[in-house]
């Protein structure tokens, strides 16, 4: 809660409680895909919404000259063609437009910074934006480092004025290894102090990492079972069914396990096995979730066949259409050899997860769009009920779907009526959209809004990033150490490679079908 | 000697009988489209209509509303016909939400006698879901000055009317705050002509947490309110604007020095702390049916040693349904903000208050300082009258 909200007695007891200070958000790239397809967008309904302070501006940054008025169409043909808004409110659109501003510049050019920073102070005398500043880095990554130098040197990384705040949003992919996470780590954090950083992963910006904190967290029957006398394993699973919709480019160096496994993936591990924090607020969360991903179990180079299976599709049917081979894609190479697929075992060394392995897979081209977590509990110590009477009955899964329909279900075991003991499964489930009556933010407008307001809680933290990504990194050495995969290995449309079945069925399991 | 309404011609247990043997009647999956049908339980909602138009209304809102079910829903129409009709008792499933599976919601329809009042709180009890908030939706003006419907209020956790029904609103500001005074101790009460408030009092709040403006908020002399007026009614019903005042007076320890009324425009002189006098004019403005008794605009001027500022809110937008603040600094406008007004939408109005469920201390507040000012103008219609 901001100082304002305090001093105010008209705001008490009001039901938007979070009104963030007026500030000023600085886009860098404002002339790009991200910034027209989900941050305009994004903060155009925070507006009508009435979530944004009065005076809020933003200022994009680019390289194509355009002026004020030119940029302001740009951003509306974008709201009118993204904006889940439709359509677009002319006076919400008039006064959130009155604060848009363009500032055309290399960011390799030095001497930009100091007019950018006259320009920002002109803004703070005509709206009153009171010197606070996000800069939001949605540009290339290559670029992150050239910007941050120069916004620090300039000093606009840092408040000018008493009480006032600056603080930096960096986008995904934060670094290709650890190396690379860790340099650009210490790189930033030459000019901005870590409370400054915000980097996202709209991961956490969607509800169900508090959704998954309150299950677990608010609820007295399932932290006693949460462990491994009464868990047998965990999957997480995050299928696709799209391709990789022209983004070839940055794909194939990137690959399943760097677009997904370090970052979302393991974000969504480690609010599963992180220990209670003290409270919920941004360090003490956390703090949990560092010390679950530190807790990962080393993987040698020589383990990680065993430990991961890759994928890469080639052709097939997903929805009754057909679709191109990940090699044929635009700005793919004909040989790559990019995962498109990964499976993994991971297991978490400390008391509470010692031995339970969390299996963890993404792919693309699989036939169902779906992102869940499923708890499987073991079985109960004593079949009291035999044969024929069980065939059918599945041990107990506490499944949290992110997506679609997002909810929460658990299976348990029922006895069909009748004179014969017969046992079936049978799905209790609840859904959060249906049940609450009201619609679950935009991931990108709730972080943008928490990063407003300061709230680093769904923001990853620097030894967050740096610890997911050693694992990671781990598997990338042992791969680049393996012989090349046979590629590619499964169709569109199918569940990924054989070897994948083969690679859970070694310990007696089965993927869930989700 | 009293009449007693006359009894129900059917049984309460029947209605739960008939509910489970549905449930165990539908199956339990469209096997087609391999949906499986989903039963979640939130709160029950009780509905009551005083006649069939009302009805109509609010059967047509809860198959919205039942688009996020809220799980149980009963709606309790009078009718003045005889014999009364048998209950209604259906589950409606949704496809077409999720895309695996179906919100189920029970409805459950009632017919009582026109002068059911008394009968109410034997349905209520029993039919509301255990363990979960009950509210009670009351189309139509609230028996606020009925005896008997204190026990209806208290059947329920959360009472839901709207004061923009009201008859003979400045009467019936002074009987709310008795009811919500009376069923205290067990039940919430909601207003929303209360709740239509809220993006009103948001704004209002902002301009004074603009940087420049926030000398402006202890150095208000004067506020300009006006409210909408159709033509086609009687009265006008100054209730939202009573309540805003009484949210600002209760909030910023104003009290009530004088009141005029010339007509429905009324002239009141303010104490704020320090001795400070302000002045607030209050006046209905003709208007559209759909505007009537709602704010239309607000004004504010503050002045403080040479410094002056002007606020205005207004609703503005083809629909009108925009919130627009202008901030003036001697007469030229220094800054602008919109949102939009959701609130506007009864669906969203009453979507917001099924989410609260503990009771509005700002609302009861607000009421508090509306019944003062609603008492003294009340003393000075009947000294006309003398
Ligand atoms: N697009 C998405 O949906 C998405 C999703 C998640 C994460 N991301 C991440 O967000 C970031 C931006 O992605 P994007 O898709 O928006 O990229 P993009 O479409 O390529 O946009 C790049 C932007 O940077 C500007 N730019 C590049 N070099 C510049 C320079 N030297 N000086 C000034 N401006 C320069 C470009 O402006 P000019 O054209 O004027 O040069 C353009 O506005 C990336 O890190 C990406 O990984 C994107």
């Amino acid at each position: 809660m901001t100082v304002t909200t305090l001093q105010n007695p008209l705001r008490e007891g009001l039901r938007f409680e979070r009104l963030p200070d007026p500030c000023i958000m600085v886009i860098f790239g404002a002339s790009g895909d991200l910034t027209r397809r989900k941050l305009i967008p994004a903060l155009y309904n925070l507006a009508y919404d009435g979530l944004l302070p009065p005076g809020f501006s933003i200022v994009g940054y680019a390289r194509r000259p355009l002026t004020d008025d030119e940029f302001r169409q740009e951003m509306r043909a974008a709201v009118e063609r993204f904006s889940r808004r439709q359509p677009i409110d002319p006076d919400v659109w008039e006064t959130f437009a009155q604060g848009l501003f363009y500032f055309a510049a290399d960011f390799t050019d030095a001497s930009a910074y100091p007019k950018l920073g006259e320009v920002l102070e002109r803004i703070d005398r005509e709206r009153a934006t009171a010197g606070n500043r996000i800069f939001y880095l949605a540009t290339p990554p290559d670029a992150y480092e050239t910007i941050t130098q120069f916004l620090g040197e300039s000093g606009l990384a840092q408040p000018t004025q008493p009480g006032s705040w600056v603080r930096l949003i960096v986008e995904k992919p934060f670094g290709h290894d650890l190396e690379s996470a860790i340099t650009l780590n210490n790189h930033l954090l030459r000019y901005f102090r870590e409370e400054q950083i915000y980097r996202i992963d709209h991961y956490l910006g969607k509800e169900t990492v508090q959704n998954i904190l309150a299950l677990r967290f608010a609820n007295g029957i399932f932290e006693p079972i949460w462990n491994r006398n009464y868990i047998d394993h965990v999957q997480i699973t995050v299928a696709e069914t799209i391709g990789i919709e022209g983004r070839g480019g940055y794909y194939d160096r990137a690959g399943a396990l760097r677009d997904m496994v370090q970052n979302h993936m393991l974000q969504l591990l480690s609010v599963i096995a992180m220990e209670p924090p003290i409270a919920f607020e941004a360090d003490p969360v956390r703090d949990e979730k560092v010390k679950a991903l530190r807790a990962i179990r080393p993987i040698r180079p020589e383990d990680v066949n065993e430990l991961t299976v890759r994928g890469q599709y080639g052709p097939g049917f997903i929805g009754g259409r057909p679709v191109p081979g990940y090699r044929e894609e635009p700005r793919v190479a004909p040989n790559s050899l990019t995962e498109t697929y990964v499976a993994l075992k991971l297991f978490i060394d400390n008391w509470r997860w010692a031995d339970v392995p969390f299996y963890l897979r993404t792919g693309k081209r699989l036939p169902r769009r779906v992102t869940e977590i499923a708890i499987q509990f073991k079985r109960v110590p004593h079949p009291l009920f035999k044969g024929m009477a069980t065939a059918g009955v599945e041990p107990n899964w506490l499944v949290i779907r992110i997506q679609p329909d997002e909810g929460v279900s658990l299976n348990i075991a029922a006895k069909v009526p009748g004179p014969r003991i017969r046992l079936r499964t049978v799905t209790m489930g609840f859904l959060y959209g249906t049940s609450f009556l009201v619609q679950s933010p935009d991931a990108y407008e709730r972080l943008l809004l928490d990063c407003m307001l300061g709230d680093s809680t769904l923001f990853t933290r620097r030894d967050e990033t740096e610890a997911a990504w050693v694992p990671i990194t781990q598997i990338l050495r042992g791969w680049a150490e393996s012989p090349p995969p046979e590629f590619p290995n499964y169709d569109a449309g199918t569940w990924g490679p054989p070897e994948a079945e083969q690679f859970i069925a070694r310990d007696g399991r089965r993927w869930r079908r989700p | 000697m009293r009449s007693m309404p006359p009894a129900l011609p059917f049984d309460i247990e029947a209605i739960e009988r008939e509910l489970a043997r549905l449930w165990q009647s539908a199956p339990m999956a469209d096997r087609r489209n391999e949906l499986a049908l989903s039963r979640t339980s939130v709160l029950t909602l009780f509905v009551y209509a005083p006649d069939t138009s009302r009805a109509d209304t609010a059967r047509d809102l809860i198959s919205r509303l039942s688009m996020h079910h809220p799980s149980r829903v009963v709606l309790l129409v009078t009718s003045r016909q005889e014999p009364l009709e048998e209950p209604q008792i259906s589950i409606q499933c949704n496809l077409g939400i999720a895309e695996r599976y179906a919100p189920c919601y029970e409805q459950i329809t009632i017919t009582l006698p026109s002068d059911g009042m008394e009968l109410l709180p034997s349905l209520l009890i029993p039919l509301a879901l255990p363990d979960l908030p009950a509210f009670l939706w009351w189309l139509g003006p609230l028996p606020c000055h009925d005896r008997r419907f204190v026990a209806v209020a208290r059947a329920v956790d959360r009472l839901i009317f709207d004061s923009l029904e009201s008859p003979h609103p400045i009467a019936d500001i002074i009987a709310t705050r008795r009811l919500v005074q009376q069923v205290a101790r067990s039940t919430a009460v909601s207003d929303l002509n209360w709740g239509r408030l809220g993006p009103w009092q948001e704004t209002t709040a902002r301009m004074f947490e603009i940087p420049h403006c926030r000398w402006a908020l202890d150095a208000i002399t004067r506020v300009d309110l006006r409210y909408g007026y159709a033509p086609q009614r009687s009265t006008p019903n100054p209730t939202q604007a009573l309540l805003y005042l009484g949210w600002m007076a209760s909030r910023l320890g104003w009290r009530l020095a004088s009141l005029e009324a010339d007509g429905n425009s009324w002239r009141l002189d303010l104490t704020a702390p320090g001795n400070r006098r302000l002045n607030w004019t209050i006046a209905p403005q003709p208007s559209e049916e759909l505007f009537h008794g709602q704010l239309v605009h607000v004004s504010f001027v503050a002045e403080h040693n040479h410094e002056t500022a002007s606020f205005s809110i207004d609703l503005s937008g083809h629909d009108r349904a925009t919130l627009r603040l202008r901030v003036h600094d001697r007469n030229h406008c220094v800054l602008e903000h919109a949102f939009h007004h959701h609130l506007l939408d009864l669906q969203r109005l009453l979507i917001n208050e099924l989410q609260e469920v503990a009771p509005d201390w700002l609302y009861e507040h607000a009421l508090d300082e509306a019944t003062a000012i609603a008492v003294e103008y009340r003393k000075l219609e009947r000294q006309k009258e003398h």
